[in-house]
Parts: C-alpha cells; sequence; structure tokens
C-alpha cells in the first residue's frame, strides 16, 4: 500500500479481478479506512510488472482473504501515520486520535488531515530521519485462520411442459449470509452470475465427447450457454452474522449462487417429476424422458 | 478463411454477368451462413459476389393475391413489414423467430432458402405456403426447388431473385428450438388454402424438410389440432438424431408443433 | 488489395484490406477501435454488435468491404465527449457489467432495441431481445436492469449520432 505525497493511495494486490469488483470493494475499504475520496484510491492487480506475487481471484477468497491482507497493511499505515501526525501536531504518540480522515490531539481542537500526514511523511520536515523513517509505504500477507462457511436458502420455482419437457425458471428466491458485506450491489451481482451458472449446469450446459474423443459441444452452436430469455430476474436477500476467523467478519460470496443453484433446481425438477431418475444438465430430451416415465408409473 | 477476390455488383446484370464470368465463385447474401462455413473451411471460394448494392433484389410489394419478397428481403424486414404482418402473420412470425436481432438484420430470404439447413425455418414456411421460387433464369414450385438436406434445385450461376408468396390461406409455424443454436429442433408450418392442407416439416427430417402426408390428410378433413390425436406421427428411422434430441423425442415434438401450428393458424 | 472506405463514428475513414477482412478486424486492427470485442467469432456471442446504417449487426460476420460507404457506429461513438450517453450511464448505475466483455456488444443491441422497440422495454421483451448477446457474469439480471432504466433514459433523445 503506497501512500502518495499528495494523499492519494494506491494498492497492489495479488488478487486479481476480471469482473468481480476489487476495484470498487477494495478502494471502498480503504477510502472509508481512511476518511479520504474513493476516485483517491487505485487498485492495482494482474501486473507481474507492478504486482510481485498473486494467484488470482477463486475460492471465493477476495474478500475474506486479500480485504484481510489491506486490513493489516491498512493497520501499519495508520500506525506509521499517527507517528508522523505526533511530530506534526507535536504531541505524543499515545495521544492521537485518527478519525474521519483527521488526525488529533486528544482533548484539543488541534488536527491534521491525511494528506498533510502523508506530505510530511516523506518530506520529514517535523522530524530527523533518527527520529523516524521517511515514507508512508506499507505491505502485508495474511493467511487464513480458517476457511469461511457461508449459509444460505435458495428456492426455485420451475414450471415443466409436459408436451416437450422444457423446464422454465418461474421463480427464484435467495438469502445468504455472508457475513459483513462491503458493498451489496457488488454481493449481489456475484450471487446473480452464480445462480445463471447453476442453472446453466442443470439445465443447459454440458460438455458432449463422441467414442473418439472429440468435442461435440465446441461452440455455441451445441453448447447451450444460459441466455436472458433461459433465466428470471432473482430475488436477493441476506442477512449478516460477521465470520469470526477474520478481522472484517467477511465470507465468501462468489461460488454461493453456482453452488445452491443446480441442487435448487434439481430438487425442484426431481419433485415435479415424483423421482429421482434424472441426470444434469436436464434437458428437455432428458425431462420429456423422465416425465414419460412418471406419466408410465401413474398409469400403473 | 482463406484469401478471395471480391465483387460487388450494383445491378442484377452485372451480377449475371460476373456469375457467368467467374467460375468458382460464391454468392453473399447476408453472410449470416456463407461466413461461418467459410470461416471453418468448410467453404472456399475464389472469388465472392455481395448481392447487398443490388437494390432491384430487396423489398417486399403485394401484386394481386401474392406477396412478392425480393431474394435480398432481410428477415428483419420480412418480419415487421406492414404487408406481410396484415396478409400473412404466420410468415412474419416465422421471420422474427430466425436467429436473433442482428442476425434478422443480415440474413435474407434468398440465402435461407439457397441454403437450405435441414434446421432452417422458411424452407417449411414457403413449403406449406405454397410459394414460388424465381431465379434469373426460371420459376419453380416451392415443393421442386427444396431436394434434400443442404440441396435445392439451383444450378451453377443461378441468381434466385424472388420468392412469390400466395395470400389468403391460413398459415402458423411453430418451432420448437434447439436449445443451443436456437435454430428449429423441430419445425412445422401448417398451411391450409380451401381444402388443401400443407404439413410442412424441418429440423427433424434425416434428408431435410418434408411434408407429413397422413397430418395433411386428416387435417383436409376436419382443421382442427384434435383432427391429428388418430394419427402416428412420423416414423423415427426417418428422422436425425444428434446430442440434443433423438429421433423418437423429435418424432414426438412433430405432433405437439403440428398441433400448436394448427392452433395458431385457427386462431387468426 | 481493394481499398474500402466508410464513415465510422462520424468521421470518414479509408484502408486497403484483403476481401477477407472481416468488419469487426477492419475496426479493431485498421482503425485501433477495440471496444468492439470479439467473443466468439462464430456469429452466437453478440459481443461484436455494432450499428451499420443505423442497424445491430455482427461484425464478425460481415466483410469490411460490404460497408463501402456505409455508416458504422462502434461503442467508440455513442458517448457525447466526456458525457457517458445514457445506456452507459445506465450499466455503470446498475452494475450491468463484471468482467465488461459483453458489454461493448450488449449497449450496442440495447440501443438497437431502443430504436426499434421504443424507449418503454418490458423485462420480457429485454430478455428476448437479447437471444444474440450472451454473457457469462451477471446472469443477465442487472443487464436486464440497465437496459430498461437506460431505455427510459433515452426517452425523446433519439440517438444522435445517427
Ligand atoms: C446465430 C445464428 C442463428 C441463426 N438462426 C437461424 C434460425 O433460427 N433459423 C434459420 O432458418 N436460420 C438461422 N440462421 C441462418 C440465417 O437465417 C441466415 O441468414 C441464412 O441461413 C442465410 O442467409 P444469408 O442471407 O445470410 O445468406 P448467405 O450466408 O450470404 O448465403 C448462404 C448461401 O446461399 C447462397 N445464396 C445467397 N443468396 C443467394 C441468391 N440470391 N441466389 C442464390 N444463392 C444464394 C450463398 O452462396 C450461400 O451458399 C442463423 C444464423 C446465425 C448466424
Ligand atoms: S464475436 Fe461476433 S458473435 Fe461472437
Ligand atoms: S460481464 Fe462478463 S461476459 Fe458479461
Amino acid at each position: 500500500m503506497r501512500v502518495n505525497p499528495v494523499g492519494t493511495v494506491e494498492v497492489l494486490t495479488g488478487s486479481h479481478s476480471h469482473g468481480q469488483g476489487h476495484e470498487t470493494t477494495f478502494a471502498q475499504l480503504v477510502a472509508g479506512r481512511l476518511g479520504i475520496p474513493i476516485e483517491n484510491v487505485a487498485i492495482v492487480h494482474g501486473d507481474t510488472d507492478k504486482v510481485q506475487m498473486g494467484m488470482g481471484t477463486y475460492g471465493s477468497r477476495s474478500g475474506a482473504v486479500g480485504m484481510s491482507a489491506i486490513v493489516k497493511a491498512l493497520d501499519k499505515i495508520e500506525a506509521k501515520a499517527k507517528k508522523v501526525a505526533s511530530f506534526v501536531l507535536e504531541a505524543a504518540e499515545a495521544d492521537i486520535d485518527f478519525k474521519d480522515g483527521k488526525f488529533s490531539v486528544k482533548g484539543t481542537d488541534k488536527s491534521v488531515d491525511f494528506a498533510s500526514v502523508a506530505l510530511q511523511a516523506y518530506v520529514a520536515h517535523k522530524f530527523t530521519g533518527e527520529q523516524l523513517e521517511p515514507g508512508l509505504k506499507e505491505g502485508a500477507f495474511y493467511d487464513p485462520t480458517n476457511f469461511t462457511f457461508p449459509s444460505g436458502v435458495h428456492i426455485a420455482e420451475v414450471e415443466i411442459d409436459p408436451d416437450t419437457g422444457v423446464t422454465t425458471i418461474a421463480k427464484w428466491t435467495a438469502v445468504d449470509d455472508f457475513g459483513v458485506i462491503i458493498n451489496p450491489m457488488i454481493v449481489e451481482g456475484q450471487v446473480h452470475g452464480g445462480i445463471a451458472q447453476g442453472i446453466g449446469q442443470a439445465l443447459l450446459e454440458g460438455a458432449v465427447y463422441d467414442a473418439n474423443g472429440q468435442l461435440l459441444t465446441a461452440s455455441y452452436m451445441d453448447y447451450t450457454m444460459p441466455r436472458a430469455d433461459d433465466l428470471p430476474s432473482f430475488r436477493v436477500d441476506h442477512t449478516t452474522t460477521p465470520c469470526p476467523s477474520n478481522p472484517l467478519g467477511i465470507k465468501g460470496c462468489g461460488e454461493a449462487g453456482a453452488i445452491a443453484a443446480p441442487a435448487a433446481v434439481m430438487n425442484a425438477v426431481t419433485d415435479a417429476l415424483g423421482h429421482e431418475n434424472i441426470a444434469m444438465p436436464a434437458t428437455p430430451q432428458a425431462v420429456w424422458l423422465a416425465a414419460r416415465a412418471s406419466f408410465a408409473k401413474a398409469a400403473e | 478463411m482463406y484469401a478471395f477476390d471480391f465483387h460487388r455488383p450494383a445491378t442484377l446484370r452485372q451480377a449475371n454477368s460476373l456469375v457467368g464470368k467467374l467460375g468458382d465463385a460464391k454468392i453473399l447474401a447476408g453472410g449470416q451462413t456463407l461466413l461461418p462455413t467459410m470461416k471453418q473451411r468448410l467453404a472456399s471460394p475464389s472469388a465472392v459476389i455481395d448481392l447487398s448494392g443490388v437494390p432491384e433484389l430487396a423489398g417486399i410489394e403485394q401484386k394481386g393475391r401474392n406477396l412478392v419478397i425480393g431474394a435480398m428481403t432481410s428477415h428483419a424486414e420480412v418480419a415487421t413489414s406492414a404487408l406481410v404482418t396484415a396478409a400473412l402473420p404466420g410468415l412474419a412470425a416465422l421471420a422474427g423467430g430466425i436467429g436473433d436481432p442482428h442476425v434478422r438484420h443480415k440474413g435474407t430470404i434468398g440465402g435461407s432458402i439457397a441454403n437450405n439447413d435441414p434446421a432452417a425455418d422458411y424452407p417449411a414456411g414457403l413449403l406449406a405456403l405454397g410459394a414460388t421460387i424465381v431465379t434469373n433464369r426460371r420459376k419453380m414450385p416451392a415443393a421442386e426447388f427444396f431436394t434434400g438436406m443442404f440441396s435445392t434445385a439451383l444450378d451453377e450461376g443461378e441468381i434466385i431473385t424472388k420468392v412469390i408468396v400466395p395470400i389468403g390461406a391460413k398459415f402458423a409455424y411453430a418451432k420448437f428450438r434447439n436449445p443451443a443454436s436456437r435454430y428449429a429442433m423441430v419445425g412445422v408450418a401448417v398451411g391450409k388454402k380451401g381444402s388443401s392442407v400443407v404439413v410442412a416439416v424441418t429440423g427433424a427430417g434425416s434428408d431435410g424438410v418434408f411434408r407429413w402426408t397422413e397430418a395433411e390428410a386428416a387435417l383436409g378433413k376436419r382443421f382442427n389440432a384434435k383432427s391429428l390425436d388418430g394419427i402416428t406421427n412420423p416414423a423415427a428411422k426417418d428422422l436425425n438424431s444428434d446430442i440434443h434430441a433423438s429421433a423418437e423425442y423429435r418424432s414426438h415434438l412433430i405432433g405437439v408443433m403440428a398441433r400448436r401450428a394448427v392452433t395458431g393458424a385457427t386462431a387468426k | 488489395m481493394p481499398k474500402v472506405s466508410m464513415t465510422v463514428n462520424g468521421k470518414r475513414v479509408s484502408a486497403d484490406v484483403e476481401g477477407r477482412t472481416l468488419l469487426v478486424q477492419f475496426l479493431r486492427e485498421h482503425q485501433r477501435l477495440t471496444g468492439t470485442h470479439v467473443g466468439c467469432d462464430t456469429s452466437q456471442c453478440g459481443a461484436c454488435v455494432v450499428h451499420v446504417d443505423g442497424k445491430a449487426i455482427k461484425a464478425c460476420t460481415t466483410l469490411a468491404l460490404s460497408c463501402e460507404g456505409a455508416n458504422v457506429i462502434t461503442i467508440e461513438g455513442v458517448a457525447n465527449g466526456t458525457e457517458l450517453h445514457p445506456m452507459q450511464a445506465a450499466f455503470r448505475t446498475h452494475h450491468g457489467l463484471q468482467c465488461g466483455f459483453c458489454t461493448p456488444g450488449m449497449i450496442m443491441a440495447a440501443i438497437d432495441m431502443v430504436n426499434r422497440l421504443g424507449t418503454d422495454l418490458s423485462e420480457e421483451t429485454i430478455r428476448h431481445e437479447l437471444e444474440g448477446n450472451i454473457c457469462r457474469c451477471t446472469g443477465y439480471h442487472n443487464i436486464v436492469k440497465a437496459i430498461q432504466a437506460g431505455a427510459a433514459a433515452m426517452g425523446g433523445m433519439k440517438v444522435a449520432a445517427e
């Protein structure tokens, strides 16, 4: 985490974002903590020229693990900045408070803002190199003490056309507990995408090979990607039970939709069919065959 | 895609003389089938003659009891044409169900029928409507034009110029989309004019579009979906089978789609 | 090599191209307008959608030479200077994109949808009209919301550039 002399902050993170919105969420965390405008925070990722080591984004861990590392770095930045502020404000370090982007001396109206402290950290006019090493730049690594355990309930309501075997998702309701949520819009987006992927797995998507190992579903002519008209809008909500194993209380959210959706869809489909003899993807043909078996059984 | 020479004539005359001159040339209409095929190197013409600059080939007009649709008329134009919507709403709906909006802006009726994809929508529709295909050389009924999967009666260098569709029929098309490609996995077009009924099936036949004559006979007696209850669906042995649908499933869907098409045709 | 000339985002451009040069290659490689994406190159995904003479088409399934004299609008051409087009703004406000790969095509398809069907679009219409645009990230939920809002915001303002 590099605090520039003008008070802007650059965060170099090993957690890469390819659409998960780290640029927003991570910046929100830093801006909130340091009391600076979000535009003053840049998130740098995915460039080995700049970021020494990274392992991408996976396992629903960028919030819980990546942001925990950011919190650790922020702790160090704040501690160092307080030292700088104590020289600027000519007060004991223990008497410095940091709140809403301002360092102030307890019980007085003396204060200095974050950007001024950042500048002073570099120009070192108020302290000597012997008293404090100039600069405001810290790094942190974080290894989680435990996994996070999100939980939730997804309800799929499906309609099956017995004539054709076409399954339509009539309604989707999901409530998840992801612990503390930094940005609800982004978390909901993750859930939406996950549900779509899960519905795809349950009803549409499948890689098919022929006997010679030739991939038959090699383009979207044959591989069924979920399209907008295959899906409904989703009703998504959450409860908040903070996670005990990381400083922010965050649980993973990225995979939740994709984990819950196939089970919810297949439970609904097998409930409608009256038996469980159907595999994913439950294509129209598969459902039609399974429904025929149900009708035959009912007629017995 | 292999390299080729590109030509864009401005008149049908120029197009005619180009196809005569250039041996191994392909006509380019909307390109929505030809270009993907060339990218896959399933076609590699040495020259391509783009008809998009020939205005006389596009457009829709009503001439007496017929709609005359230029070969270069896009699916979107047929789908939204006031003439087609008024005279044959089922045909407008068929065109509006081809591919997606972007494909419909480019793809043409001439290209679709020249290609005669076994899963294409127009061949079934035009067969059921008793349309006539007009080329730079002759006229022929749809029934003679579509000769089998991906094959037509077109000769080398023959250019489709327009399609003549008689109006006044009760007509509807019901399509069961392939879940991946959205082409017809089974499509059934039903047309009734006077006492004659045509039931044309696309997407399912092992040799392209075909007529379901048993259904035609039953519907000729009484034009109602219930008339199909007694008869057996086309046999699975004559139908195709792929990763999306077995021949048995397709056979079943033909019955379902035929009923939906008849219901659609009688609703209007 | 034959020469092709067209108007791209209001600017007259021309280049020598091969017969087989696709419009999307002309835009990305000759004009360096890399906003238009190639997702599948097999004509299904819609990442390459641009407007040619006012209509949304797939630039990966169109030859550059077929666009001689045409008026082409790409995603780079819809904003008014630094002010986002209402449809772009709606995608941002409603988190209508995650990785952003499908987004240029989605926005061009959405503007085309409004041009054809008006500014009051139902969810069902939007979902149906998106048949030619695939998104792997968003589950379409926020895209549908964004298009509905973007369409409403476009109310009255017919896309100026077209
Ligand atoms: C994503 C996608 C989805 C699609 N979905 C469907 C669908 O659901 N249903 C459906 O029916 N089709 C579908 N299509 C195909 C589409 O309708 C094509 O537009 C059509 O098959 C070909 O028309 P075209 O104008 O694009 O022809 P082109 O691709 O330009 O040409 C096709 C063939 O016809 C020949 N040809 C073209 N015009 C003439 C002419 N006037 N005279 C003689 N020969 C000619 C060409 O030489 C070529 O061999 C889809 C295509 C795509 C890319
Ligand atoms: S790149 Fe053109 S449709 Fe996918
Ligand atoms: S936002 Fe990633 S594909 Fe749509």
